[in-house]
């Protein structure tokens, strides 16, 4: 038999980076996928990004994961939302050529020198004594190793639901994983259903774009990747068009057989994704939905209209479509449909992704609940790093609230079970100032370097943007600028407001209205920086107030997460402990205070109760 | 419900060619397929042409097809096969990048004015009064259309079998058809398991090339579409290479044969024979210690590699004992395990000529569907069905292609007289007239018929009747161009190429049929040649050189062609017809001939048949 190190099964976007930073960290790798053909296939919307999703990419890049650098490589549209709010919020999004960036994924995932990529469908787990020890596939074929990284995506018992057509498949046109599934429940792995859905595909040669809002990309050069340097690419527009009256009373009249009427979607489906039939049924006052009209790649012309997600039964998704305006015409491609799956509750899950029941086994993506390529390649990442650091017997790594989404993302899901699927959003994060996607490099580099994800150079490049960035700040606070009639002037000439007494550049910079290089008409020896290091500095200097207060807050919080958690504490019988909460602590097993703190059902008093019982439990320890 | 023309099921090479034909021919077309990322999938060899199939493609392209353009597109190397044997045997072979293929096609597909294409499962033919009216899909929809062309390949109730495990599958695990095939069944169509096996995909970066021979390929490859000047330049081209089994490999083999499932009887249906699995070949030639196996890339980039000639269903692990006996490759891992599937075909003699089903009005089908093999097979199927259709709409009568004037004649006169018992494979033995059915004449032979039909431009027709008068021309030129015997010069040079004197005036025509001399080695004494294409060039010396034979094919084509004009009546009653044996009486109610040329090559109708056939005809005529 076989014997690799870590064997990846799924090679979506959770898979593909579990098996590359595996691989690159030494460990003889194993992705198994049941069509080679498809390998990082965006079976739904074409893009990687947009609010919160965006700053994942970048967390992934800066971790040493691949997501960013593949979607460089394969963007047909580029650009940064949300630019006249905070840079919190800034967030890149880009449409990518489906094809291409399943082609370049490939291409990397074939030239890594740890990794053996083999096209086979797994059947089960093999597991002894709650560990796992390997795969076994439909060929017969198994494959030992130790450590076994499940991204199934939709496969897990998958059923493609279209109208009140219901079967078998992971997604239209591919098996489902049944026996995976079994065996999954045969080591004790619980499972629950989920769904989801897609909008159907139109031919562009069939819409109407001269009433529709155009979104050409943006102008400037703009990539995730901090890192390699990629040349710009010709990019293809979006547009967006809107629903109508005659929209709602499409589905106000076949409502009857939407999934909603018929139930028969079984699973809860994303929130943050919903179909169409629910966004009128939910909001019946509301006469105008948002559809985007987005490339499915340069050359294709089959086109994503995101915002009409249905499983509606074909006649009814024709005429909802030619309820658009623009979209009369529209000729499907591919009709849009739900899929319904298995994922595993995440209380089972520890904070490195492996499962607490079996050991060895982690899972990542879609199978944890989550929606989202960013979410999935994100999992897959910290997954494929934890297996191999437990190989390689090391601390795990766990990224906290206040390092990165990546570490709200796994917190959020190990505290509490997602009832639906699971989708990123800024509002999640509580320390949203300091996650920013323009500093993911500066807050994250560091642990990919030491990881062995990131070259020397790669690294060297942070670090010496951080040097820049330090030293200027240095300048600016020690840089004074004295209220004399010339510089009164000058400020008045950038329309700012006048100066009574000595200030600090820094200061100066705060001003909303002035930008970084506006201080060369100040001062003669402004260092010179390039831009992104002054957007940098623009921010640390404009927003330091709120950021230090957010620091505070982690300072303070991180206290709580130092406070860790004995492994072996029995919850049930912690008498000054709500029942409740007892439970709950009982089934997530909280590594550290902190995170006891943020499962839903344990209240602040009963946080004390623990804390009194940790003194004595530390007490009692010392003294034995 | 949406109403179409025509409605072709599956998208791969005899479903693109099925789709393009009818809707470049003005009618309404709908290309359904399961799965639309895998559009003109290749799931098997990562090439197109060799011989036979060379021949195919660039009729193909000749009728306005597209299989040719679009490997130009794609190609990543080209060798061309036999060039030690005579021109009718020569043929091209370009190895594809599997992906850009796809990619291209399903543009093509999409960019295509009348084309709808789009993702589903057909499940069911709706069918009324024995005619078919359209298709339902799993969903439920249902597509209208006035005519079906079913290019379903190997997904009807596929199964894939690897060592003693087996699941319903079609290509490359995607989804199988089953309700399709139990229908076809109530229909009254007699279905057969026919089976075909595919060989690991290796790694390249797991196998020492250093021990291994490069094979030869053409530094300038030669587009196999007339109307490129040439290749894709944007692909850089790739080597094959060539590897031999060892002692071991036939052991391992030997030792491991009880688990075939071709062997252990778990696989019932026929294989191809002309394309046999590696056991098989163990199996059948104990005595054979080595057999020949080609390493060929599966694109530009991938490190995927496909190994020609060692199609196995043995288990996994055998597979990989196996592979790694080969030199070379002990280190060798395995990226796509080789498998068997199978899957239902029909019998194509419950076919018309014009590939429309005797029974079932409007329903034709095409491809592996009809027994054969091979993309090129599928591809000329889908066309001429593209095309036939198309004609049918318009009350114009079939194009049925001559097995003097085409392959693709060949093959569908085989498959609906003969039928088939195993996959059908093209091979240049099959064709009686391989003198005059060459690679390189077949623009000559089909673009008037490409441009009659409309599926050649004005623009391309009027540079292939250029190319036409070009050749005429220059053999003129040459039959002209006297030689004296007092010529030193002439005589000389003649010497100089080990070519004997002229002994009386003589003329350049004659000299390029010496088999010594060939169009360019005359150049110094044809002083007056014009600056003409290579096409042209080559044209006119196989046609000078081999002007004996192929005048002789010609006369027999000829003699043949009274049988093929001679039509048989649509209504005739064999069972009436006196003096027929038993035997014809029932193959010829089977198989329906159109002619006395189709009757005489059913198998099991005798001369002496063929002659009370003929008195018949005669009788009725008057």
């Amino acid at each position: 038999m076989k014997k690799y190190d870590v064997v990846v099964i799924g090679a979506g976007h959770a898979g593909c980076e579990a098996a590359l930073a595996s691989a690159r960290m030494g460990c003889r790798t194993l992705l198994l996928t049941l069509n080679l053909d498809h390998v990082a296939l965006m079976p739904c919307n074409p893009s990687i990004g947009g609010p919160a999703k965006g700053h994942i990419v970048r967390e992934i890049d800066a971790l040493g994961g691949e997501m960013g650098k593949n979607i460089d490589q394969s963007y047909v549209n580029i650009m940064m939302l949300n630019t006249s709010k905070g840079p919190a919020v800034h967030a890149l999004r880009a449409q990518a050529d489906k094809f291409t960036y399943q082609s370049t994924m490939t291409r990397t995932l074939e030239a890594e020198s740890n990794l053996d990529l083999k096209q086979d469908v797994v059947t089960d787990l093999l597991v002894e004594d709650q560990e796992v020890k390997g795969v076994k596939t439909i060929t017969g074929m198994s494959y030992q190793s130790s450590k076994v990284v499940l991204t199934t995506g939709t496969s897990l018992n998958g059923k493609v639901i279209i109208g009140d057509v219901k079967y078998t498949g992971g997604r239209q046109g591919e098996f489902a994983a049944t026996h995976l599934a079994d065996s999954l429940r045969e080591a004790g792995v619980e499972l629950e259903q989920f769904q989801t859905a897609t909008p159907p595909r139109v031919d562009q040669q069939t819409v109407d774009f001269s009433g529709m809002r155009i979104h050409p990309g943006a102008e400037e050069k703009l990539q995730f990747s901090f890192f390699a340097d990629r040349a710009e690419r010709e990019q293809k527009p979006c547009y967006v068009t809107h629903t109508n009256e005659n929209t709602k009373e499409v589905i106000e009249t076949h409502i009857e057989d939407s999934p909603l009427s018929t139930g028969i979607v079984e699973g809860e489906g994303p929130r943050y994704c919903p179909s169409i039939d629910r966004k009128i049924m939910r909001f019946p006052d509301k006469t105008s939905h948002q559809v985007f009209v987005e490339p499915e790649g340069m050359e294709t012309n089959e086109l994503y209209l995101n915002g009409l997600t249905t499983s509606m039964p074909e006649e009814i998704q024709v005429k909802i479509i030619q309820s658009v305006p623009g979209l009369e015409e529209a000729e499907i491609m591919r009709p849009g449909y739900a899929v319904q799956y298995e994922a595993i509750p995440t209380y089972q899950l520890h904070p490195t992704m492996e499962n607490k029941k079996v050991t060895g086994l982690y899972t990542a993506g879609q199978i944890n609940g989550t929606s989202g390529y960013e979410e999935a390649a994100a999992q897959g990442l910290m997954a494929g790093i934890n297996a191999v650091l437990a190989i390689q017997e090391k601390d795990p790594l766990i990224l906290k609230r206040s390092d990165a989404y990546i570490g709200v993302l796994i917190d959020d899901l190990v505290n509490e079970n997602p009832e639906e699927p699971y989708r990123m959003l800024t509002s999640r994060a509580e320390y949203r100032l300091l996650l920013r996607q323009d500093n993911a490099d500066l807050r994250l580099s560091r642990i990919g370097y030491d990881l062995g994800l990131l070259s020397d150079v790669e690294y060297q490049q942070v670090q010496e943007k951080d040097r820049l960035i330090t030293e200027t700040l240095e300048y600016l606070d020690n840089t004074r600028i004295t209220p004399t009639k010339e510089v009164r002037a000058t400020l008045k000439e950038l329309e700012s407001g006048g100066l009574k007494k000595p200030v600090s550049l820094a200061t100066i910079l705060a001003r909303p209205e002035l930008d970084y290089n506006d201080l060369n008409k100040l001062v003669d020896d402004l260092p010179e920086v390039d831009d992104t290091t002054a957007e940098q500095v623009e921010i640390q200097t404009k927003y330091r107030g709120y950021i230090e207060k957010q620091m505070k807050q982690v300072e303070k919080f991180r206290k709580m997460e130092q406070k860790k958690l004995p492994e072996d504490i029995d919850y049930l019988s912690l008498e000054t402990v709500r029942t409740e909460a007892r439970e709950k602590l009982d089934r997530i097993r909280p590594v550290s205070l902190g995170q006891a703190s943020r499962i839903p059902g344990v209240s602040p008093a009963d946080i004390s109760a623990l804390m009194i019982y940790l003194e004595t439990y530390r007490q009692e320890e010392e003294s034995e | 419900m949406r109403e179409y023309d025509i409605i072709v099921v599956g998208t791969g090479h005899a479903g693109c060619e099925a789709a393009l034909a009818s809707a470049r021919l003005g009618k309404k077309t709908l290309a359904i397929t399961v799965d639309l990322d895998n559009v003109a999938l290749m799931p098997c060899n990562p090439a197109i042409g060799g011989p036979a199939k060379s021949q195919i493609v660039r009729e193909i392209d000749a009728l306005g097809g597209e299989m040719a353009k679009n490997m130009d597109k794609s190609c990543i190397q080209m060798r061309l096969l036999n060039t030690g044997k005579g021109p009718a045997v020569q043929s091209l072979r370009a190895q594809a990048d599997k992906q850009t293929y796809r990619h291209e096609m399903k543009i093509t597909l999409e960019e295509q004015e009348n084309l709808d294409l789009r993702q589903g499962i057909v499940e069911e033919l709706i069918i009324e009064d024995d005619q078919v009216t359209g298709v339902k899909i799993k969903s439920l929809e249902v597509f209208k259309g006035k005519k079906v062309i079913l290019a379903t390949g190997t997904f009807l109730r596929g199964k894939i079998v690897i060592g003693d495990t087996s699941f319903d599958s079609g290509p490359q695990n995607q989804f199988p058809a089953k309700k399709l095939s139990q229908q076809l069944q109530e229909l009254g169509f007699e279905l057969r398991r026919f089976k075909t096996g595919t060989p690991p995909r290796v790694d390249k970066n797991t196998i020492d090339f250093s021990v291994l021979d490069k094979e030869d390929k053409l530094e300038d490859p030669i587009p196999l579409s007339f109307s490129n000047k040439q290749i894709n330049q944007e692909l850089e081209q790739q080597d094959c290479w060539e590897v031999y089994t060892t002692d071991q490999t036939q052991q391992v083999i030997k030792d491991n044969l009880h688990y075939s499932p071709m062997i252990n009887n778990q696989i019932t249906g026929e294989e191809p024979r002309y394309c046999p699995s590696i056991e098989t070949k163990v199996k059948e030639f104990p005595h054979k210690t080595k057999h020949k196996l080609y390493l060929e890339p599966e694109g530009t980039a991938t490190n995927e590699m496909y190994l020609a000639g060692f199609s196995t269903s043995l288990p996994v692990s055998v597979q990989l004992k196996m592979l790694r006996t080969l030199p070379g490759f002990e280190e060798a891992e395995i990226v796509r395990p080789a498998y068997a599937i199978e899957y239902d075909c029909i019998d194509p003699t419950s076919l018309k000529p014009s590939l429309e089903t005797k029974d079932i009005k409007n329903l034709y089908t095409v491809g592996q569907l009809n027994g054969t093999s091979g993309y090129e097979e599928a591809a000329a199927q889908g066309l001429i069905t593209g095309i036939n259709a198309s004609r049918s709409l318009e009350d114009k009568d079939p194009i049925i292609l001559n097995r003097s004037q085409a392959y693709i004649g060949v093959l569908i006169d085989d498959l609906v007289t003969q039928g088939t018992n195993e996959p059908y494979r093209m091979l240049t033995s099959r064709a009686e007239h391989r003198l005059v059915l060459r690679q390189d004449n077949a623009d000559l032979r089909l673009t008037e018929l490409g441009y009659q039909l409309g599926l050649i431009s004005e623009d391309r027709f009027n540079s292939f009747q250029a190319k036409k008068e070009a050749i005429e021309t220059e053999k003129e030129r040459l039959r002209n161009t006297k030689l004296s015997p007092n010529d030193e010069t002439i005589q000389e040079h003649l010497e100089s190429l080990d070519s004997a004197r002229i002994t009386k005036q003589d003329n350049l025509a004659r000299l390029i049929k010496r088999p010594e001399l060939d169009y360019h080695s005359l150049a110094a004494i044809d002083p007056d040649r014009p600056q003409l294409p290579a096409a042209v060039t080559e044209e006119v010396e196989i046609q000078l050189k081999y002007e004996g034979y192929i005048k002789k094919q010609l006369k027999q084509i000829e003699k043949q062609k009274e049988l093929e004009d001679q039509k048989i009546p649509k209504d005739i009653d064999y069972q009436e017809l006196e003096g027929l044996r038993l035997e014809a009486k029932e193959k010829l109610d089977q198989i329906r001939p159109i002619s006395l040329g189709q009757a005489s090559r059913i198998s099991g109708v005798s001369p002496a048949d063929i002659s009370v056939l003929t008195i018949y005809l005669e009788k009725i005529q008057k």
